[in-house]
């Protein structure tokens, strides 16, 4: 004799039951997943001084990577000696909101000085080449003139033309210099393994002095930099993006104008052009003046 | 286990996206907070206070004359070191600007102090040359450098000149040189590295109530002279990285003068002058420039008088209108202001004179020729009389005993009492006697020589005046002696110290034309 227990409704999978309510869901499951931003790291270039139309371009990507929800870091591919002191301190700003959600890690390819370094700064973590140039940090910037009345212009104030007396300039340039000095401390934090006074003589590293001094945290490629990121935004299996791309800039800055000096075979180099404050590099500058 | 069917139908969606979420992330991303640097929180250190000086009023000294070069290629203006210019002329210093007019020696003439900003241009043999006699003889040299001036720029570059190299050059012979270098301090400084103060100072003069001093790039000079001031110890040297003992001021006696070596022209700058007690040193070092009692010799021939000047004719020189053309030629060729040359029987002994006399002693004469240490009388050897030969001539000078041939310096001592020239009296006093005109004297560094067509040239220095004596054999030669000088100086004489041996060429005092 046989008991028969009879099967409940809610247990029998047949296969129109299974495919409503197995087959449908994961569909609608795998559907929805393809709604979950796969992860990328934007890749930022500056390959050039950081002025006006540089600082724009870094800008835009810099605000494109935070409000892409894709973007799950950013590294930073640095070879640059620097910049205007704002134009720089704009840059590094944007990088400060960036870190707060994504992060970014630098990666030094021939030259990060001065403001170069200012901005690296203001990256998690810092990698360059054995040969990279490193520090710089200061600021240079020419003295106002001294001040003067002229027949034809009239101004309503004796620094009306020539912005600030001759000493006041020096108190800023030494503002802006610890300025800097904070900007570095704050992004090395305890890594840092150099003195103030030190720190501040402007010296450029090579990248292994770099490393030994706490000036960067590793020697290593642009892949290990995006490893390092990837770590650090907790991903994987991600994909690589260039930000210029992806922020819609179109043309690359080509003649920064107003910024290099031509020299007489036609050559640029990084001397800005104009007067002002700078956190730049300028080998042989002496030769120039 | 039984699995209700929206349970199943919940898990079947859950499942791809959490095997995508898996997928792709490996969990919470490192993020750390932004911290940007606080400007608000740096707080800079203002200038040193200045300390306020109160230029003091022109003293009633002689006037001393302050050259400053402005003839090699210096990166400086007078302009800028206009704070040092007004402290040199409320001391009753006179400027006087070198520049393409004229050689430096005949500069240095009138010149108590040589001041060389920031030279850029190589000085000449003979400019160096006369920067050495003229320290020599008691002049006070200042050399300033600078590096932020330190190297000429043209159009196509560097040229190659170096402000160091060439103050160097100038200083060499006074052991004094600059380093190539700057000084800085990162921990201590005005505003900038670059910009040092010091506080530790020698208590020579120059740096009299000096306490903070702020020098705005400076060089160190090295080892030897005496510091002024030196640096604090966290001050480096750009050249070795080095903080020993540096001084960016030094000083040195040579002779009778002194050399000054200053590293840096910014803080007599209007810029700079007035931080800490910068403006206190330059104060100090135009008294320096100002005060110096460099006294006059001979090698500053016409340039002997800046002030009142008496000429005082003695013996049997009598007032005429040949012996006024020469004098009026005299005056023009010394320089002296236009009224300050009188004819006086009376000479004050505060005032400085011309003495004109003949070889005779005289009461007036005796003491002057005394202390120039001329022998009117010598005693001749016994073996004199064969004047003919050379040879025997130069054995007897050897052999004299009143004058030896090689004298030791006659410099003279303030041997004349002002009340013996009071008293004198023109055309001469009666019972003032001259005695005769010898035909040979002895004079230093010369030994016996005949007063046929020789005219002598002295300066006497006294505490307070200076006497030139002007002598020859006759009242004419005098006046001829005279003429010669004013057109052609000391050229045809021998210089011994303060006593020149001329030889009156005959007809000069034949007007001209």
């Amino acid at each position: 004799m046989t008991d028969e227990h009879p099967v409940s409704k809610s247990t029998t999978w047949s296969f129109p039951t299974i495919a409503l309510w197995i087959i449908f869901p994961l569909v609608l499951g795998f559907i929805g997943s393809l709604f979950i931003p796969r992860p990328t790291i934007g890749l930022i270039y500056l390959n050039d001084a950081i002025f006006s139309s540089s600082a724009k371009d870094l800008i835009q990507q810099i605000s494109a990577a935070r409000n892409s929800n894709e973007i799950r870091a950013v590294v930073l591919v640095m070879n640059s000696p620097g910049g205007t002191v704002t134009d720089t301190e704009s840059v590094y700003r944007e990088i400060e909101n960036l870190r707060q959600s994504k992060p970014v890690v630098t990666v030094i390819e021939g030259i990060s000085a001065s403001g170069g370094y200012y901005l690296s700064c203001a990256s998690d973590y810092i990698f360059a080449k054995a040969s990279s140039e490193v520090g710089n940090i200061g600021v240079i910037g020419t003295q106002p003139e001294k001040p003067a009345v002229l027949e034809n212009i009239y101004s309503t104030g004796p620094y009306k033309m020539w912005g600030m007396p001759r000493d006041s300039f020096s108190r800023e340039l030494e503002m802006l210099k610890q300025g800097f000095l904070q900007a570095v401390k704050l992004g090395r934090g305890n890594r840092l393994k150099m003195a103030d006074e030190v720190l501040l003589r402007g010296e450029i590293y090579s990248g292994g002095d770099a490393l030994r001094l706490g000036l960067i945290d590793d020697l290593g490629s642009q892949s290990d930099a995006l490893k390092k990121a990837a770590e650090l935004a907790a991903i994987r299996n991600y994909s690589v993006k260039d930000m210029f791309e992806i922020a819609g800039l179109k043309v690359k800055t080509v003649e920064p104008m107003g910024f290099f000096l031509k020299d007489k075979s036609g050559v640029d180099s990084a001397y800005p052009a104009r007067a002002g404050n700078f956190m730049l590099y300028i080998p042989g500058l002496g030769d120039i003046q | 286990m039984k699995i209700s069917k929206p349970v199943a139908a919940l898990l079947s969606f859950i499942l791809p996206i959490v095997l995508t979420i898996v997928w792709f992330y490996s969990g919470i991303p490192k993020v750390n907070k932004s911290t940007v640097p606080d400007f608000s929180s740096i707080d800079l250190a203002q200038p040193p206070l200045s300390t306020l000086v109160v230029l003091p009023e022109s003293p009633k000294t002689s006037i001393t004359n302050v050259l400053i070069d402005m003839k090699h290629g210096n990166m400086v203006s007078l302009s800028e070191i206009d704070p040092l210019l007004r402290n040199i002329e409320s001391l009753g210093g006179v400027i006087d600007v070198y520049k393409e007019d004229g050689d430096l020696s005949t500069r240095l003439k009138t010149a108590s102090a040589f001041l060389s900003p920031v030279p850029m241009n190589s000085f000449t043999a003979e400019e160096m040359k006369a920067i050495l006699s003229f320290v020599e003889r008691g002049g006070r040299l200042v050399v300033v450098t600078d590096p932020t001036r330190n190297t000429l720029f043209s159009d196509s570059g560097n040229i190659g000149l170096s402000g160091v190299d060439t103050a160097n050059l100038v200083l060499e012979p006074f052991d004094l040189s600059f380093k190539d270098d700057y000084l800085y301090d990162m921990v201590e400084n005005e505003g900038n590295f670059r910009n040092i103060i010091m506080t530790n100072f020698s208590t020579n003069s120059l740096m009299k109530d000096v306490k903070v001093m702020v020098i705005y790039g400076g060089h160190s000079l090295n080892a030897s002279g005496i510091s002024l001031a030196t640096v604090n110890k966290g001050t480096i040297s750009s050249t070795d990285e080095q903080s020993t003992n540096l001084s960016p001021m030094k000083i040195t006696d040579f002779h009778k003068g002194q050399v000054v070596a200053i590293g840096d022209i910014s803080l007599m700058t209007g810029q700079y002058v007035q931080s800490a007690d910068n403006q206190v040193f330059v104060r100090n070092l135009a008294r320096f420039l100002t005060e110096s009692n460099r006294e006059k010799t001979l090698a500053e021939f016409p340039y002997l008088f800046k002030q009142d000047v008496v000429i005082q004719p003695t013996g049997k020189l009598k007032v005429d209108g040949e012996l006024i053309s020469a004098i009026s030629n005299l005056e023009n060729a010394m320089d002296v202001k236009v009224g300050s040359l009188t004819i006086s029987q009376v000479a004050d002994d505060k005032i400085d004179r011309i003495m004109l006399t003949t070889f005779e002693s005289s009461k007036v004469t005796k003491a002057i020729i005394e202390t120039l240490k001329i022998d009117l009388s010598p005693e001749l050897p016994l073996n004199e009389e064969n004047e003919e030969s050379e040879e025997s001539t130069s054995e007897a000078h050897e052999t004299k005993t009143a004058t030896p041939t090689v004298t030791p310096s006659p410099t003279p001592t303030p041997t004349v009492k002002p009340d013996e020239t009071r008293e004198t009296e023109f055309p001469f006093i009666e019972d003032d006697i001259p005695s005769e005109n010898p035909d040979e004297i002895s004079v230093p560094g010369l030994g016996i020589v005949k007063t046929d067509g020789l005219g002598v040239v002295g300066l006497v220095q006294e505490n307070d005046r200076s006497t030139l004596v002007i002598m020859a054999t006759t009242p004419e030669k005098i006046q001829e002696l005279i003429n010669q000088l004013s057109t052609e100086n000391l050229k045809n004489c021998l210089i011994h110290d303060n006593l020149a041996t001329c030889r009156i060429s005959a007809g000069s005092s034949e007007p001209e034309g």
